[in-house]
């Protein structure tokens, strides 16, 4: 039997009319509940990319003691050279470490103006073929005369990254919270809409309807209702856009460092918005319907 | 057509509606349910639109048995079966045609047939020129009459009609059950639960008692008379 789609149409359409209030609610909660989930999702994302991209570009640090001769140095970078794991090494001299550190806290004159070039120490900068052979270098070199300090950069990159996550876990539970109060919104716009239409329904149940007949309007109903609550949360995300950026770890170590959610990011993520809104319209109208379904 | 046995229906809190019930009721018969209110009336009914279940028996309609009819299933029994009931139950927002035509909509009956079935089974019921009506224009009997085509309109091998008259006057009464004895004699087989003592008397068919869910009487052109055999 073929289901008339001009017939579902205008049964949905007479429903959302009738029951305007709870409808626009409905739609309210799946956009605010969408908006919250998907800032959480894009907030991960980015962080996650600015991450690897950090990560790619970090390196290990071997400070060297202020006492180290040049022989000792010399030496230092032939064996670090000839290590299978390394595939680059650069040295950074007092001057440049300072040079560095005056670029990094421009904006902070005191710092820099009592800090004598003198206190920094020289390094090299040693990049790795795999980041995660850090402990291998860390090994032989430690205790060796003349290094001062080993340092995973990488690590401290990774802690201050650690710092947001908290921030980014509650924001997931908030959603996960609203997406269930979406759900049953939903679900009760479909009850009512029902029970203002149960006497149609039993009459077509008893002429022998089938249930997906009855059925479908109430569904797309639902379906409706997602769809305009996640295109409502794609629209609010896009102004919310630089103000997620903003909210992201922001580190001066780094001019290279970006931390940005992408327009390309609230298309990709709008998308699988919208879908998980057209999902809940379809949960929240099966558990609507649940009861209702068999006689 | 409809046959029944042993069935039994327990309700919750062990309310026996049904015992030990088996009825054979033929192709093209015309038969009275009756019994006093609780007697099972309903609930054989309901039993028979697979609208509940038995809690044991076997009951066949039309040569299904329908106590283990599959959920989705039921839809394609209940066209075989239409359904008459004391409140008419129509939609009080669409008009007589609408109203018939319904029934034909909600099982995908195309434009074309609805067009030309509706009018036929309105003149057959004779309110032909009530189709542009809502039912709130109509006289108790002619919304009754609406009832009766909105079931008769997809010719369904049985007609179960629950009190038809129960809200009627005895006039108005015996214009329905020519109505309904009309669609007999066209080849419906009808099963009609009622109250209506004049009614069965005068249409002196078969007449099946109910009596706290027991078959007390089972009898070829009888009279209503609770018990009292005639």
């Amino acid at each position: 039997m073929a289901i008339k789609i001009d017939y579902a149409v205008q049964e949905s359409v007479t429903n959302i009319r009738r029951n305007m209030f709870i409808t626009i609610a409905a739609i309210l909660v799946v956009g605010v509940s969408l908006f919250l989930g998907g800032s959480a999702l894009l907030l991960q994302h980015a962080t996650a990319r600015a991450s690897d991209e950090w990560t790619s570009q970090v390196e290990v640090a071997v400070f060297l003691a202020s006492d180290i001769s040049p022989d000792e140095r010399d030496g230092l970078q032939r064996d670090l050279l000839a290590m299978p794991e390394v595939s680059r090494v650069t040295y950074e001299s007092k001057s440049a470490a300072y040079d560095r550190f005056k670029r990094l806290f421009a904006n902070q004159p005191d710092i820099v103006n009592n800090t004598s070039p003198d206190a920094l120490p020289e390094s090299f900068r040693v990049k790795l073929k795999d980041p995660h052979n850090f402990g291998v270098i860390r090994d032989r070199l430690e205790g060796r005369p003349g290094v001062y300090q080993i340092r995973d950069e990488r690590q401290t990159v990774h802690d201050l990254f650690k710092a947001t996550e908290t921030q980014r876990k509650m924001s997931l539970v908030n959603a996960i919270v609203v997406f269930i109060a979406a759900i049953l919104l939903i679900a009760t716009t479909i009850r009512m809409a029902l029970f203002s239409r149960r006497k149609e329904i039993g009459i077509m149940k008893l002429v022998g309807a089938t249930n997906w007949f009855v059925r479908i309007p109430f569904m797309m109903e639902g379906i409706v209702q997602g769809l305009i609550g996640g295109v409502l949360a794609v629209v609010m995300l896009i102004p919310a856009r630089s103000l997620l950026s903003s909210t992201g770890p922001q580190f001066a170590f780094s001019q290279s460092f970006r931390f940005q959610v992408t327009y390309g990011d609230i298309l990709l993520y709008g998308t699988f918005l919208i879908a998980a809104g057209v999902l809940f319209g379809v949960l929240g109208s099966l558990f609507g319907l649940r009861k209702f379904l068999d006689v | 057509m409809i046959r029944t046995v042993n069935v039994t229906k327990i309700y919750r809190g062990n309310v026996v509606a049904l015992r030990d019930v088996s009825i054979d009721i033929l192709k093209g018969e015309f038969v009275f349910l009756v019994g006093p209110s609780g007697s099972g009336k309903s609930t054989m009914m309901r039993l028979i639109l697979r609208e509940d279940q038995p809690t044991s028996g076997e009951i066949y309609v039309a040569g299904k048995n329908v106590a283990q009819l599959a959920s989705w299933k039921v839809p394609a029994l209940r066209r075989n079966i239409g359904c008459v009931f004391q409140d008419f139950k129509l939609l009080p927002n669409k008009t007589v045609f609408e109203n018939v035509a319904f029934a034909l909509e909600v099982i995908g009956v195309s434009r074309g047939v609805i067009k030309k079935q509706v009018p036929e089974v309105l003149e057959l019921v004779g309110l032909g020129d009530k189709a542009p009506h809502l039912p709130d224009e109509l006289s108790g009997g002619e919304q009754q009459r609406v009832s009766i085509a909105r079931a008769f309109v997809n010719r369904p091998q049985i007609l179960i009609a629950d009190e038809p008259t129960g809200n009627l006057d005895p006039t108005t009464s015996i214009e329905i059950m020519k109505l309904l004895d009309l669609i007999n004699r066209r080849g419906t087989t009808v099963l009609m639960a009622t109250h209506d003592h004049a009614i069965v008397d005068a249409m002196r068919r078969r007449v099946i008692e109910l009596d706290k869910g027991i078959v007390v009487r089972d009898q070829e052109r009888g009279v209503y008379g609770y018990g009292a055999q005639v």
